[in-house]
Protein backbone atom coordinates (compact mmCIF):
# COMPACT_ATOMS: atom_id res chain seq x y z
CA UNK A 1 0.00 0.00 0.00
CA UNK A 2 2.87 2.08 1.10
CA UNK A 3 4.92 1.79 -1.99
CA UNK A 4 1.95 2.06 -4.55
CA UNK A 5 1.12 5.06 -3.04
CA UNK A 6 4.76 6.19 -3.82
CA UNK A 7 4.69 5.22 -6.93
CA UNK A 8 1.27 7.28 -8.19
CA UNK A 9 3.00 10.59 -6.93
CA UNK A 10 6.15 9.65 -9.31
CA UNK A 11 3.55 9.46 -12.32
CA UNK A 12 2.44 13.35 -11.78
CA UNK A 13 3.23 15.72 -14.26
CA UNK A 14 6.08 17.78 -13.20
CA UNK A 15 5.27 21.10 -12.96
CA UNK A 16 8.92 22.69 -12.54
CA UNK A 17 10.25 22.28 -16.06
CA UNK A 18 6.68 23.04 -17.82
CA UNK A 19 7.16 26.52 -15.26
CA UNK A 20 11.34 26.98 -16.58
CA UNK A 21 10.36 26.67 -19.87
CA UNK A 22 7.47 29.28 -20.20
CA UNK A 23 9.86 31.54 -18.21
CA UNK A 24 12.68 31.19 -21.25
CA UNK A 25 9.93 31.67 -23.83
CA UNK A 26 8.99 34.83 -21.46
CA UNK A 27 12.51 36.18 -21.09
CA UNK A 28 13.75 35.01 -24.70
CA UNK A 29 10.05 36.90 -26.51
CA UNK A 30 10.48 40.17 -24.06
CA UNK A 31 14.26 40.49 -25.07
CA UNK A 32 13.28 40.08 -28.68
CA UNK A 33 10.45 43.16 -28.22
CA UNK A 34 12.66 45.48 -26.79
CA UNK A 35 14.70 45.13 -30.13
CA UNK A 36 12.44 45.47 -32.38
CA UNK A 37 12.57 49.55 -32.33
CA UNK A 38 11.16 51.19 -34.71
CA UNK A 39 12.41 54.75 -36.14
CA UNK A 40 11.04 57.74 -36.98
CA UNK A 41 12.76 59.78 -39.78
CA UNK A 42 10.82 62.24 -42.32
CA UNK A 43 12.36 61.03 -46.07
CA UNK A 44 13.61 63.71 -48.25
CA UNK A 45 13.39 63.39 -52.31
CA UNK A 46 16.57 65.17 -53.40
CA UNK A 47 16.06 66.35 -57.11
CA UNK A 48 18.39 65.28 -59.57
CA UNK A 49 20.80 68.16 -60.23
CA UNK A 50 20.16 68.83 -63.87
CA UNK A 51 22.03 71.87 -65.75
CA UNK A 52 18.78 73.07 -67.04
CA UNK A 53 16.24 74.87 -65.28
CA UNK A 54 12.50 73.91 -65.08
CA UNK A 55 10.57 76.69 -66.41
CA UNK A 56 7.10 75.99 -64.79
CA UNK A 57 5.40 79.65 -65.10
CA UNK A 58 2.11 78.56 -65.60
CA UNK A 59 1.71 76.66 -62.53
CA UNK A 60 1.35 78.44 -58.84
CA UNK A 61 4.11 78.19 -56.54
CA UNK A 62 3.60 79.06 -52.49
CA UNK A 63 6.91 81.11 -51.83
CA UNK A 64 6.75 81.53 -48.04
CA UNK A 65 9.90 82.90 -46.10
CA UNK A 66 11.03 82.16 -42.45
CA UNK A 67 12.68 83.80 -40.21
CA UNK A 68 14.82 82.16 -37.00
CA UNK A 69 12.22 83.84 -34.51
CA UNK A 70 9.72 81.13 -36.71
CA UNK A 71 7.58 83.89 -38.33
CA UNK A 72 7.02 82.76 -41.44
CA UNK A 73 5.87 85.75 -44.76
CA UNK A 74 4.47 85.48 -48.38
CA UNK A 75 5.33 87.16 -51.35
CA UNK A 76 3.00 89.99 -52.11
CA UNK A 77 4.29 90.25 -55.61
CA UNK A 78 4.85 93.48 -55.43
CA UNK A 79 8.16 95.46 -55.40
CA UNK A 80 9.66 97.46 -52.20
CA UNK A 81 10.75 100.61 -53.54
CA UNK A 82 12.14 101.48 -49.91
CA UNK A 83 15.14 98.35 -50.40
CA UNK A 84 16.16 98.58 -53.93
CA UNK A 85 13.23 96.98 -55.71
CA UNK A 86 13.67 93.70 -53.67
CA UNK A 87 10.37 91.81 -53.19
CA UNK A 88 8.03 92.71 -50.48
CA UNK A 89 7.31 90.46 -48.27
CA UNK A 90 4.39 90.20 -45.45
CA UNK A 91 4.29 88.92 -42.41
CA UNK A 92 1.47 86.12 -41.96
CA UNK A 93 -0.33 86.31 -38.52
CA UNK A 94 -1.48 82.31 -38.81
CA UNK A 95 0.02 80.03 -40.04
CA UNK A 96 -2.55 77.34 -40.01
CA UNK A 97 -5.63 79.66 -40.86
CA UNK A 98 -3.82 80.86 -44.40
CA UNK A 99 -2.50 77.49 -45.16
CA UNK A 100 -5.99 76.35 -44.94
CA UNK A 101 -7.46 79.04 -47.07
CA UNK A 102 -4.67 78.72 -49.81
CA UNK A 103 -6.24 75.26 -50.17
CA UNK A 104 -9.42 75.85 -50.85
CA UNK A 105 -8.27 78.93 -53.34
CA UNK A 106 -9.40 78.29 -56.74
CA UNK A 107 -6.24 79.89 -57.96
CA UNK A 108 -3.40 77.55 -56.89
CA UNK A 109 -3.70 73.92 -57.09
CA UNK A 110 -5.14 72.88 -53.77
CA UNK A 111 -3.04 70.78 -51.87
CA UNK A 112 -0.73 69.89 -54.82
CA UNK A 113 0.65 73.33 -55.31
CA UNK A 114 4.31 73.11 -54.67
CA UNK A 115 5.45 74.73 -51.66
CA UNK A 116 8.67 76.53 -51.41
CA UNK A 117 10.43 77.67 -47.56
CA UNK A 118 12.96 80.10 -47.99
CA UNK A 119 14.84 79.46 -44.69
CA UNK A 120 17.00 82.36 -43.32
CA UNK A 121 20.08 80.36 -42.61
CA UNK A 122 19.82 80.71 -38.68
CA UNK A 123 16.74 79.26 -38.36
CA UNK A 124 16.53 76.38 -35.88
CA UNK A 125 15.76 72.74 -37.10
CA UNK A 126 12.84 72.49 -34.90
CA UNK A 127 11.48 76.02 -35.92
CA UNK A 128 11.49 75.08 -39.58
CA UNK A 129 10.46 71.43 -38.59
CA UNK A 130 7.19 72.94 -36.87
CA UNK A 131 6.45 75.04 -40.04
CA UNK A 132 7.02 72.10 -42.17
CA UNK A 133 5.10 69.80 -39.89
CA UNK A 134 1.98 72.27 -40.51
CA UNK A 135 2.42 72.02 -43.80
CA UNK A 136 2.24 68.58 -44.43
CA UNK A 137 -0.61 67.71 -41.95
CA UNK A 138 -2.59 70.06 -44.09
CA UNK A 139 -1.48 67.33 -47.13
CA UNK A 140 0.52 69.36 -48.61
CA UNK A 141 2.93 66.72 -50.69
CA UNK A 142 5.70 68.91 -52.40
CA UNK A 143 7.51 71.00 -49.90
CA UNK A 144 10.92 72.48 -50.84
CA UNK A 145 13.56 73.84 -48.41
CA UNK A 146 15.56 76.49 -49.36
CA UNK A 147 18.29 78.57 -47.38
CA UNK A 148 18.73 82.20 -48.10
CA UNK A 149 21.97 83.64 -48.41
CA UNK A 150 22.42 87.19 -48.07
CA UNK A 151 21.38 88.92 -51.38
CA UNK A 152 22.56 86.05 -53.77
CA UNK A 153 20.76 83.15 -55.43
CA UNK A 154 19.96 80.45 -52.94
CA UNK A 155 20.24 76.70 -53.08
CA UNK A 156 17.31 74.94 -53.65
CA UNK A 157 17.11 72.11 -52.00
CA UNK A 158 13.73 70.03 -52.12
CA UNK B 1 15.00 -1.81 1.97
CA UNK B 2 13.34 -0.73 -0.91
CA UNK B 3 11.68 2.11 0.13
CA UNK B 4 15.13 3.49 1.78
CA UNK B 5 16.63 3.46 -1.75
CA UNK B 6 13.83 5.36 -3.33
CA UNK B 7 14.26 7.99 -0.50
CA UNK B 8 17.90 8.05 -1.86
CA UNK B 9 17.41 8.55 -5.34
CA UNK B 10 15.63 11.37 -4.28
CA UNK B 11 17.99 13.10 -2.13
CA UNK B 12 20.27 13.31 -5.55
CA UNK B 13 20.87 17.15 -7.06
CA UNK B 14 18.37 17.07 -9.44
CA UNK B 15 20.42 18.37 -13.08
CA UNK B 16 16.85 19.18 -15.26
CA UNK B 17 16.21 22.51 -13.66
CA UNK B 18 19.80 23.40 -13.42
CA UNK B 19 20.14 22.95 -16.78
CA UNK B 20 16.92 24.95 -17.41
CA UNK B 21 18.67 27.55 -15.38
CA UNK B 22 21.77 27.68 -17.58
CA UNK B 23 19.75 28.11 -20.78
CA UNK B 24 17.85 30.73 -19.63
CA UNK B 25 21.00 32.52 -18.67
CA UNK B 26 22.80 31.59 -22.24
CA UNK B 27 19.81 33.08 -24.05
CA UNK B 28 19.81 36.19 -21.56
CA UNK B 29 23.01 37.00 -22.04
CA UNK B 30 23.02 36.10 -25.59
CA UNK B 31 20.33 38.73 -26.75
CA UNK B 32 21.35 41.22 -24.46
CA UNK B 33 24.97 40.98 -26.36
CA UNK B 34 23.54 41.30 -29.64
CA UNK B 35 21.76 44.75 -28.35
CA UNK B 36 24.80 45.90 -27.55
CA UNK B 37 26.68 45.93 -30.77
CA UNK B 38 25.38 49.06 -32.30
CA UNK B 39 24.43 52.66 -30.52
CA UNK B 40 25.04 55.11 -32.97
CA UNK B 41 23.61 57.46 -31.71
CA UNK B 42 24.37 60.74 -30.01
CA UNK B 43 23.47 63.00 -27.40
CA UNK B 44 21.27 65.09 -28.80
CA UNK B 45 17.73 66.43 -28.90
CA UNK B 46 16.20 65.44 -31.77
CA UNK B 47 13.12 67.73 -33.00
CA UNK B 48 9.57 66.44 -32.67
CA UNK B 49 7.55 66.27 -35.85
CA UNK B 50 3.57 64.85 -36.47
CA UNK B 51 4.26 64.41 -40.12
CA UNK B 52 7.44 61.84 -39.92
CA UNK B 53 7.02 58.44 -41.52
CA UNK B 54 7.90 54.90 -39.49
CA UNK B 55 10.18 52.87 -40.26
CA UNK B 56 11.86 50.01 -39.63
CA UNK B 57 15.47 49.85 -38.15
CA UNK B 58 18.03 49.51 -40.27
CA UNK B 59 21.75 48.63 -39.16
CA UNK B 60 22.70 49.30 -42.08
CA UNK B 61 22.79 53.07 -42.87
CA UNK B 62 25.15 55.39 -42.66
CA UNK B 63 24.56 57.67 -39.80
CA UNK B 64 25.54 62.09 -40.20
CA UNK B 65 25.17 63.78 -37.43
CA UNK B 66 24.87 67.05 -36.05
CA UNK B 67 24.67 68.27 -32.49
CA UNK B 68 23.67 71.86 -31.25
CA UNK B 69 26.85 73.92 -32.05
CA UNK B 70 27.23 72.56 -35.76
CA UNK B 71 29.77 70.03 -34.94
CA UNK B 72 29.62 66.55 -37.00
CA UNK B 73 29.73 62.86 -36.11
CA UNK B 74 29.85 60.47 -38.22
CA UNK B 75 28.08 56.57 -37.18
CA UNK B 76 27.90 58.31 -33.39
CA UNK B 77 31.70 59.93 -33.42
CA UNK B 78 33.14 63.00 -34.01
CA UNK B 79 34.12 63.74 -37.73
CA UNK B 80 35.46 66.62 -39.62
CA UNK B 81 33.54 68.28 -42.78
CA UNK B 82 36.08 66.12 -44.92
CA UNK B 83 34.85 62.54 -43.34
CA UNK B 84 31.22 62.49 -43.80
CA UNK B 85 32.11 64.15 -47.41
CA UNK B 86 34.08 61.67 -48.24
CA UNK B 87 32.18 58.91 -46.44
CA UNK B 88 29.20 60.22 -48.69
CA UNK B 89 31.49 60.67 -51.75
CA UNK B 90 32.35 56.36 -51.06
CA UNK B 91 28.68 55.57 -50.57
CA UNK B 92 27.31 57.20 -53.90
CA UNK B 93 30.10 55.04 -55.77
CA UNK B 94 30.07 51.82 -53.60
CA UNK B 95 26.44 51.54 -52.55
CA UNK B 96 24.38 54.03 -53.77
CA UNK B 97 21.33 52.30 -52.46
CA UNK B 98 22.11 52.10 -48.97
CA UNK B 99 19.69 55.01 -46.64
CA UNK B 100 21.26 57.88 -45.32
CA UNK B 101 20.24 59.16 -41.54
CA UNK B 102 20.68 62.77 -40.52
CA UNK B 103 20.07 63.08 -36.44
CA UNK B 104 20.39 66.76 -36.18
CA UNK B 105 19.70 68.65 -33.07
CA UNK B 106 16.60 70.49 -32.76
CA UNK B 107 18.65 73.79 -32.06
CA UNK B 108 20.89 73.28 -34.90
CA UNK B 109 20.34 75.91 -37.40
CA UNK B 110 19.24 74.77 -40.52
CA UNK B 111 21.83 75.80 -42.81
CA UNK B 112 24.02 72.50 -41.64
CA UNK B 113 21.02 70.39 -42.65
CA UNK B 114 20.70 72.21 -46.13
CA UNK B 115 24.64 71.42 -46.22
CA UNK B 116 24.05 68.02 -46.16
CA UNK B 117 21.49 67.74 -48.19
CA UNK B 118 23.28 69.46 -50.72
CA UNK B 119 25.77 67.76 -50.88
CA UNK B 120 23.94 64.81 -51.26
CA UNK B 121 22.31 66.38 -54.30
CA UNK B 122 25.81 66.82 -55.51
CA UNK B 123 26.43 63.26 -55.38
CA UNK B 124 23.22 62.12 -56.57
CA UNK B 125 21.90 60.31 -53.70
CA UNK B 126 18.19 60.56 -52.81
CA UNK B 127 17.76 58.08 -50.24
CA UNK B 128 18.10 60.46 -47.72
CA UNK B 129 16.05 60.74 -44.64
CA UNK B 130 16.02 63.12 -40.83
CA UNK B 131 15.35 60.86 -38.12
CA UNK B 132 12.56 62.74 -35.58
CA UNK B 133 12.08 62.87 -31.79
CA UNK B 134 10.59 59.02 -30.62
CA UNK B 135 11.74 57.90 -26.63
CA UNK B 136 13.99 55.21 -28.10
CA UNK B 137 16.19 57.72 -29.82
CA UNK B 138 19.92 57.33 -27.54
CA UNK B 139 18.50 54.88 -24.94
CA UNK B 140 21.58 52.74 -23.48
Amino acid sequence: MNIRSHAEDDAEVPLSPLIDCVFLLLIFFLVTMMLKRWEYQILLDVPDQTASLSVTKDEEILDLRLDPQGNLYYDSNERDSKSGGNRAYIQIPDILTYTQQIASDPNYNGVKTPVVIRADRETSWKTYLETQDILALQGFKDIAMTIREERKSSDTIK
Amino acid sequence: MRIHTEEQDKAEVSMSPLIDCVFLLLIFFLVATIEKKENRDISILLPESQAAERLPPDDEQLIVGIDEGGHFYLDGRVASRAKWQAALRDLAQLDPQRRIRVDADELTSVEHIAEIAFHCQKLGLSNLGFRTYDDQYNRR
